[in-house]
């Protein structure tokens, strides 16, 4: 089996007081290697909440998430931080880089966290590829909205996780940048073998995708 | 500590304010302990050289050496190797030939001329002969020199420098050793028939014990116990201790708030770490060496201000710089600043990683 996420019987309940609302209703799909999906829908219809729910974040009130061979269910808090440091990168809608730190040492920090020792033809060749070479030294404050999320995008690869979870990546892009973010990740789900979720209301990127899921209400339609 | 350094290097203006208030707190706390160290050295420097053992002093003195009365006689109930009679009073002084107004505070102290008591001299001889004197360089801020005759108190009779010996002070007055005749003559002039009166005992035990006749005559103490009851001593010790004290406290408290509010404004950055995996462990340990580093390059500082303040204090401020008080406070005071920069532990914690995200 390829699939590096896999969802069975998905449910999520929000309670407030005596009231309860079913934002995901029964969700079952999986993610295999190598295919970028995307996931569409209205505003409000649970989305972010499954992708939230894939990353562990939040537990769904019935039904299971596996990442690869391990049910997200039976983990501690820090088990399943652990998970999505080693299995999971994430590009997300707002920035997601460290404001003082310069985009050089935003690597570092990872291999810091890691404890492993620096990869630097890694570094080299994610840099080269998604064009942010020459931003090495300069902070996020000083990048534009597209290169900052290529170097999200880069981080997000660094420490080779099976899977990238994507929350609006181009939410801040303009058409032309948003267009080359979705043919990035697809080329990088293709050719690194990575499960690529990307949250979108953007329908100019669906052409890039594999797969699409839409959810409306709460269902998988 | 790599998060916690490129904060401070990316944001220098912002954590060089909290960099000097804790330089200014440990700047304040190393000038009191400076003050403590330099007003108890003024009271007790010349008890210090004695390397004695202990003090008797009579039982009605109230542990007070200048109040205390014994008589030449009372050495023969004191048991123990080795034993000085000591008299002490407190005499204004002044040159011959000066203005009444140019009077100093000495502490006067008569001893016997073989006395181990007696100070090495830094310049001139010993004293050998009545109405002779060695006096401690204190004076020479105030032009004592050798071969000056001093007045002491309302006695004419004048009393020649012929030492000097290294800084020395007692109850805060420059001490002035002479023979225990001079001392006696000068001290009950005017009760002729009393000239054997002493104030003091000061013995040597050389691991032997003490043994005294007669013990409810005297009042036996060690020489702490004696620094201790020196007037004013204990209060002034009490009252710089318990400024230094609060410091601290107040240290806490500032570094505390402080790194709370830089912790809140990084609340987002953080639920953004935990999101990518990032351990809560890791981000609360960032907090506490930010607040370490901040605290020491401060305590550093306030080390250095507390130096160079040093060379620009008058001489006649009681100022002494104690290097094992300064590192045991400095310690106090890091410690101070990390339990205040623990105060944000909870709420890095307590960041909820969805929230950051907008979830």
């Amino acid at each position: 089996m390829n699939s590096v996420i896999s969802i069975q019987q998905l449910s999520k309940t929000f309670s407030s007081g005596e009231t309860e609302v079913t934002v995901l209703h029964h969700i079952n799909c999986h993610i295999k290697k190598g295919e970028l999906v995307a996931i569409i829908g209205p505003s409000g219809s649970g989305k972010s909440t499954l992708l939230t729910i894939m990353a562990g974040l939040q537990e769904p009130t019935e039904g299971e998430v596996m990442i690869e061979e391990v049910t997200l269910n039976q983990l501690s808090s820090k088990e399943k931080s652990d998970l999505r440091f080693n299995k999971i990168g994430f590009i997300l809608q707002s920035s997601n880089l460290v404001d003082f730190l310069t985009v050089s040492h935003q690597f570092d920090f990872v291999d810091k966290v890691g404890k492993g020792s620096p990869k630097t033809d890694l570094k080299k060749s994610l840099m080269k590829r998604l064009d942010i070479t020459h931003l090495n030294k300069k902070y996020p404050a000083q990048l534009s909205g597209g290169e900052r999320q290529r170097v999200a995008i880069a981080l997000a690869l660094y420490h080779q996780p099976a899977i990238i979870l994507a929350d609006e990546p181009t939410a801040s892009l303009d058409g032309k940048r948003a267009k080359e973010v979705a043919k990035l990740l697809a080329s990088l789900a293709h050719s690194e073998e990575k499960g690529i979720v990307m949250v979108t209301h953007d329908d100019r990127l669906l052409p890039y995708c594999d797969r699409v899921l839409k959810i409306e209400d709460g269902y998988l339609t | 500590m790599f998060l916690a350094w490129h904060e401070i290097k990316y944001d220098k203006r912002k954590f060089l304010l909290i960099m000097i208030i804790i330089a200014l707190i440990a700047w304040l706390v190393y000038v009191l302990t400076g003050l403590a160290t330099g007003l108890g050295d003024g009271n007790r420097k010349a008890i210090d050289q004695w390397q004695a053992d202990g003090i008797i002093l009579s039982s009605e003195a109230n542990k007070s050496l200048t109040a205390s009365r014994l008589d030449m006689a009372d050495l023969e109930n004191i048991h123990v190797p080795i034993k000085e009679p000591i008299g002490q009073s407190l005499y204004t002084v002044k040159r011959k030939g000066q203005k009444e107004n140019s009077r100093q505070n000495a502490a006067v102290f008569g001893i016997l001329s073989d006395s181990f008591l007696k100070p090495d001299t830094l310049s001139g001889r010993s004293f050998h002969n009545k109405n002779e004197a060695v006096i401690a360089s204190d004076f020479k801020q105030f032009n004592y020199k050798l071969g000056d005759e001093l007045l002491l108190g309302s006695s004419h009779t004048p009393i020649k420098v012929v030492g000097f010996f290294e800084k020395s002070t007692y109850n805060l007055a420059p001490v002035i050793y002479l023979s225990l005749d001079t001392w006696q003559t000068l001290t009950f002039n005017r009760i002729p028939k009393k000239d054997n009166l002493i104030s003091g005992i000061v013995y040597q035990k050389k691991n032997s014990d003490l043994h005294l006749n007669q013990a409810s005559r005297y009042d036996h103490l060690s020489l702490e116990a004696f620094i201790q009851k020196i007037p004013g001593y204990s209060e002034q010790k009490l009252t710089l201790d318990g400024m230094i004290y609060f410091l601290f406290v107040i240290a806490t408290f500032v570094i505390g708030v402080f790194i709370y509010v830089i912790t809140l404004q990084k609340q987002k950055l953080f639920g953004i770490l935990k999101v990518q995996g990032i351990p809560t462990r890791l981000l609360a340990t960032s907090v506490l060496w930010q607040t370490f580093l901040l605290s020491s390059l401060g305590i550093v500082l306030g080390m250095i201000l507390t130096f160079i303040t040093s060379y620009f204090l008058p001489e006649s401020l009681p100022f002494a710089i104690d290097f094992k008080k300064n590192g045991v406070y400095s310690l106090i005071l890091l410690l101070s600043t990390l339990i205040g920069g623990a105060f944000s532990l909870k709420s890095v914690i307590k960041i909820n990683p969805l929230k950051a995200i907008g979830g």
